[in-house]
């Protein structure tokens, strides 16, 4: 009879926030696997509560240091839809662009300093420096530009202060946005480079049963807008979302986790992130980026999640290219006399919002009142959606690799976790390893 | 951040967040904003260090090269507002451990190390590290203080350090 076999990663290190993993094994069985997050809950949902809705965007914000404008241009978008507020076109570019920037300085990072070790043995991104300074110091660079156009909409690189129900508390001049473009254009070749650095990767041979979900656009990649894609060729108007995907609770973790519901009743876990953004919308993206994701023969269909970080570098490209899009469609006087935020008058009732976080879909429901205040909120981030996805990757994994060391199967499966950008912080609103063998 | 073509010799980096004691660094940057006037130094506020190594990288090398920066942080150490100075690399591992308590565990000290690593640092590096107690009592003071207000320990520390800092600078404290 086979032994007990208990094999624990006590912290995922490289990602967002604290998690452990914990796995049982009894010979080439699997007992257990989960993945813990011990991350205390945070109750965002229940402190927004009574909260003036002008408090909302600086209080979601607060969830993560990483995707702060992810939170705020969701609920500010919910909120808009119960005051029927409608954005000036110039005022929503503003919104895509500063939520481009996110997108480049979260996916940046990932790439370069927590993810790409793990293809060449490093433990760290300063192990990765050493054998591809150029390429890490570029990587710097390009999360720098980022954080500059957070700076310019946002008002500061981290938890930005400039987004308001209506659009924004304050307006970039004209002059701050074409001085970004001489940036921009390097950048965007600096980022296509990079992507073809990372096109010839060793991807490990596996792949799984993937369900993605995202949002789509007809006629434009999407990011702070759409209907959710659910299935090939089948989306949902977001009145539905709640009736097709559950938050359900699991004792292992301070994070609620999310299910699809499929026609049958039977929960479903999915994938969020760029990976699915590809599936449904790679003929959307910017010719750059496209012709880039054509070259590089990216196809999110192989179902491989280690090459996430491809998707997450096509998507940067991508980002650079609708910025300086942005930028330049904004010289010549287009915010001239345009009043920074809508006024409205609060009145009761009940909104919703999904948009593209760098890590994946996320989505907010809120109830207010005539007051203004907030009688309930419920917020939906990427990681919690992703997490039985991850769980049921590890799963798979493991029948492939339960005869290795124990060191090996955790490396492995922190390997694996990464690929996902797990965000635990926002999950909890994520990694220590315990294996278990029996 | 704001880039200007103009030859600055010192870069001063206020690095904290909005939990508790952790805002020392941005306590004497504000202080040092208020009431210091300096055309040879910028100050700069960040949440985490890596964006140190994002306006390294940005900057031009021959630039770098003229330059001195100035860190400050809040370090471990039970003397509370006990302020040291060390010039890299030598700095106590005990005071700035790798990793910290930093987003994707990348505390200043990896931070530094990389862009070591990648030659982008200036050569004088000085850091200022204000103690403000050990891992446990600061996991503690992270739960519950955004709204930190500093005992008079931690004023004169601020003080002192943004005092040292201005010294450094060439500069003075109105």
């Amino acid at each position: 009879m086979s032994q007990p076999r208990s094999i624990r990663v006590p912290i995922l290190t490289r990602v967002e926030g604290e998690g452990a993993l914990n796995i049982r094994l009894c010979g080439s069985r699997i007992e257990q696997i989960e993945l813990n997050i011990y991350e205390p809950p945070r109750f965002f949902e229940a402190l927004l509560r009574g909260r003036s809705i002008e408090d909302v965007a600086d209080i979601t914000s607060r969830i993560c240091g990483i995707c702060p404008i992810a939170y705020q241009v969701t609920a500010v978008q919910a909120l808009e839809t119960i005051l029927g507020i409608r954005i000036p076109e110039p005022i929503a570019s503003l919104r895509r662009l500063v939520y481009c920037a996110e997108w480049i300085e979260s996916h940046v990072l990932h790439i370069h300093l927590l993810h790409a070790p793990d293809f060449f043995d490093c433990q760290s991104g300063i192990e990765l420096a050493k054998i591809f300074p150029d390429q890490v110091k570029r990587g710097l660079k390009l999360k720098q530009l980022g954080n500059r156009i957070l700076e310019v909409l946002g008002g500061r690189a981290i938890h930005p202060i400039n987004i308001a129900i209506g659009g924004f508390y304050r307006l970039p001049k004209t002059s701050q946005l074409t001085d970004l473009i001489p940036e921009l254009q390097k950048a965007l070749q600096e980022a296509i480079d990079a992507a073809r650095w990372l096109g010839n990767l060793p991807f490990p041979d596996f792949t799984a049963p993937y369900h993605y979900v995202s949002l789509i656009e007809t006629d434009r990649y999407p990011i702070e807008s759409g209907r959710v894609a659910i299935g090939p060729d089948q989306t949902i108007g977001l009145e539905l979302y709640e009736t097709h995907f559950q938050e359900v609770q699991v004792p292992h973790s301070t994070a609620l986790q999310s299910k699809f519901l499929g026609a049958d009743g039977a929960s479903i876990e999915y994938f969020v992130g760029p990976m699915a953004r590809l599936y449904h919308n790679q003929e959307r993206l910017g010719p750059q980026a496209k012709r880039l994701a054509d070259e590089l023969r990216f196809d999110a269909r192989r179902c491989n999640p280690y090459q996430s970080i491809l998707a997450r570098a096509i998507e940067v490209v991508h980002a650079f290219e609708e910025a300086l899009r942005i930028v330049q469609a904004l010289q010549d006087g287009v915010l001239g006399g345009l009043a920074p935020r809508a006024s409205y008058e609060p009145r009761a009732g009940i909104g919703m919002s999904a948009t593209e976080a760098p890590r994946g879909l996320i989505f907010h429901r809120y109830q207010i009142d005539d007051a203004g205040n907030v009688v309930f909120a419920k917020i939906v981030p990427p990681t919690s959606q992703n997490q039985a996805r991850i769980e049921a990757d590890l799963r798979l994994l493991l029948e492939q690799i339960h005869r290795d060391s124990d060191p090996s199967i955790a490396l492995a499966c922190e390997r694996l976790v990464r690929c996902y950008d797990p965000c635990i912080s926002c999950s909890t609103h994520f990694l220590k390893v315990k294996i278990q063998r029996q | 951040m704001r880039s200007e073509s103009r030859e600055i010799p010192f870069e001063v980096f206020g690095i904290g967040s909005a939990q508790g004691a952790d805002q020392v660094g941005w306590r004497v940057l504000d202080r040092l904003l208020d009431r210091w006037h300096c055309d040879a130094a910028r100050l700069h506020r960040l949440e985490t260090p890596l964006d140190l190594l994002g306006f390294a990288a940005a900057m031009g090398s021959d630039e770098r090269a003229t330059q001195t920066w100035v860190l400050v942080d809040a370090c471990l150490g039970e003397s509370l507002g006990k302020v040291h100075c060390w010039r890299w690399p030598a700095v106590p591992e005990s005071a700035l451990p790798s990793g910290g308590v930093s987003s994707h565990g990348i505390g200043l000290i990896d931070a530094l190390r990389l862009g070591q690593e990648l030659g982008i640092l200036p050569e004088f590096v000085w850091i200022y590290g204000i103690e403000i107690g050990d891992f446990q009592s600061i996991e503690c003071d992270r739960s519950h203080s955004i709204d930190w207000k500093p005992n008079a320990q931690f004023q004169a520390a601020i003080a002192t350090c943004a005092s040292k800092i201005a010294s450094r600078c060439v500069g003075s404290v109105r």
